[in-house]
């Protein structure tokens, strides 16, 4: 059985994703560390020479120049996207139950009655998960200033679903299974 | 810092972070604080304290004590300027 969860090769054109499981005791050390060794291998699979990932001053972490990265973690998996000569990429993985309130905090009205069901198929930790992919993505360009994941918008266009602040765009894919959803947000 | 209000929030904080006590300027990521449990965390202070959090202030709780400093900044009362005309 497969780590985490697969992505279609039309998603992941380009990409190179890696999961970790975290180790015992399963706390915020061992999930950065099952975060950096998903990212080291997905660097090595991508071609890249250094594999080290450190951090910026945010605690952003810091690809190699040339291998736009991103990493999550939920307390037992980590998972690393690596998409050599892309903008950015962010991916995020989510496992908790996301609330009535946490969803009303974080989806805008028009969301929540646009894209959750019976609109659509999308759960609020699909939408939620989507939300932080597509910010990691736009910030880590650096061209939109500060803001927060949750003031991105969501919506859909011929059955894909769009994340936008500050005029960018980006396509975001999202798919759960097994209590696990994934979503990952490329800037080609 | 508002010691009853501190109180307060240490313990929501400890019990939703599931950690015994929280070094008041750590960064509560070192805490395994994500992404999901801090808005959790927002909405619960907001019902708690009756208060409305923004989008800057949730941003800035980085600590517990940057907590206690933004719920006790929206629970102070707003001082108009004097008449003078009493």
């Amino acid at each position: 059985m497969a780590l985490g969860l697969e992505v279609p090769p039309a998603v992941a054109e380009g990409a190179w994703i890696e999961w970790r499981p975290v180790r015992p005791p399963y706390g915020p050390h061992q999930q950065s560390a099952a975060g950096r060794r998903a990212a080291a291998a997905a660097l090595a699979a991508a071609g890249s020479a250094d594999r080290i990932v450190s951090r910026d001053p945010g605690g952003r972490p810091r690809f190699p120049r040339g291998f736009a990265g991103s990493i999550s973690h939920t307390d037992r998996l980590a998972v690393a996207a690596v998409v050599p000569g892309a903008e950015a990429v962010g991916i995020d993985i989510e496992n908790a139950t996301i609330s009535p309130r946490v969803t009303e905090f974080v989806l805008r009205e028009r969301e929540r009655r646009v894209l959750l069901p019976p609109v659509t198929r999308y759960t609020p930790r699909e939408l939620f998960s989507a939300k932080e992919a597509a910010f990691k993505a736009m910030n880590g360009v650096g061209t939109l200033g500060e803001f927060l994941f949750w003031q991105i918008e969501l919506s859909q266009s011929d059955g894909t679903l769009i994340a936008s602040y500050g005029g960018e765009r980006i396509p975001v894919w999202v798919r759960s299974e097994a209590g696990l959803s994934l979503a990952l947000a490329i800037r080609r | 810092m508002d010691r009853d209000i501190f109180k307060v929030v240490d313990e929501l904080f400890c019990r939703r972070l599931q950690v015994p006590e929280l070094d008041p300027d750590a960064p509560l990521v070192d805490y395994g604080l994500d992404s999901v449990r801090a808005i959790e965390l927002v909405v619960e202070m907001e019902s708690l304290f009756d208060i409305h959090i923004s989008d800057e202030q949730a941003a800035s709780m980085l600590t517990l004590r940057d907590a206690v400093a933004q719920i006790t900044a929206s629970l102070a009362v707003p001082v108009g300027p004097e008449s003078g005309d009493a």
